[in-house]
């Protein structure tokens, strides 16, 4: 819930304000540099945590074969409603 | 590609920190320094989105485009769901049960830990994580070399907020927009999928 109180707090601002284009660039810069962070972050949580580690020796395989087949076809899916429905239209 | 690149390297990078360096019990601290960065990150993603006047255009057409988007991701989903169920000796009920979860990988895990085996809450744990780290490196690329429609494909639930910010840098504020409204969806699905899908 904080989440999309903040996302709709920035964006509501964004709207009242209208800033303008160098704000918007520094706001840009700063962006890289807190995903880097956050995506580290959540790099540490998973190395860190034990129950992944311990989980990917004995059902990696498994998992592995789930979520890549699962976002395969999400993708494929999406690519060929794209393709067939929405430029069709 | 370099944007790619940062991402793959902060992550592995921090994965490999986490796993030789930190000890276990910061565990909840790192899961806090994250939500702080997200946060943040949402935030300034807000701002862009707030500031741009594609944003709150076509709102009819957004709205088309969203139903074609989550109604491919969850076919998507539930197709890529059941084949790795054959492939791993898995009743189908399970195999959607854990394809539900979307990428959502802390709630999924505890519905099946009370309605189904330890076995396959660990699965659904672990196969939902994937999906994110996927998500995150595949958004980019797929931007880049496909579309900006198909890079909303991987993010499933996580396309209202950890794989948001990555949308947001790759693509543009429309597919933005139409990428949260998915993750939100998606999200409120999960719950009643799980349950109802491993009840099958």
């Amino acid at each position: 819930m904080t989440l999309v109180i903040s996302l709709v707090l920035g964006m509501t601002i964004g709207f009242f304000l209208k800033l303008n284009k160098n704000i918007l660039k520094i706001n840009s810069k700063i962006q890289i540099v807190i995903l880097f962070g956050l995506l580290f972050s959540m790099g540490m949580s998973l190395g860190v945590n034990p129950d992944i580690v311990s989980n990917l020796k004995t059902i990696g395989i498994t998992s592995l074969i789930f979520s890549s087949l699962t976002v395969f076809f999400s993708i494929i899916f999406v690519f060929l409603f794209h393709k067939f429905i929405v430029k069709e239209s | 590609m370099l944007f790619t690149l940062i991402i793959v390297i902060a992550v592995f990078l921090g994965i490999l920190t986490g796993h030789f360096f930190i000890s276990p019990s910061e565990i909840d601290n790192l899961n806090l320094i994250s939500s702080y960065f997200l946060t943040i990150l949402l935030f300034s993603v807000g701002l862009d989105l707030g500031s741009s006047k594609d944003t709150f255009k076509d709102i009819s057409k957004k709205g088309k485009l969203l139903f074609v988007l989550t109604s491919a991701v969850i076919l998507g989903t539930f197709t890529g769901g059941l084949i790795a169920g054959a492939i791993s000796n898995m009743h189908y009920n399970a195999s959607l049960a854990i394809a539900a979860g979307f990428g959502w990988y802390s709630l999924a895990p505890v519905i099946l830990n009370k309605i189904a085996t330890a076995e396959i809450a660990a699965i659904a744990f672990l196969t939902n994580i994937l999906r994110e780290v996927f998500a995150i490196i595949l958004i980019p690329i797929l931007a880049k070399y496909v579309n900006y429609f198909t890079a909303l494909a991987p993010g499933g639930a996580t396309s209202m907020d950890t794989t948001l910010p990555i949308v947001s840098r790759a693509t543009d504020p429309n597919h933005s927009v139409i990428s949260f409204l998915n993750g939100a969806i998606l999200t409120l699905l999960v719950p009643f999928l799980v349950n109802f899908l491993y009840s099958l």
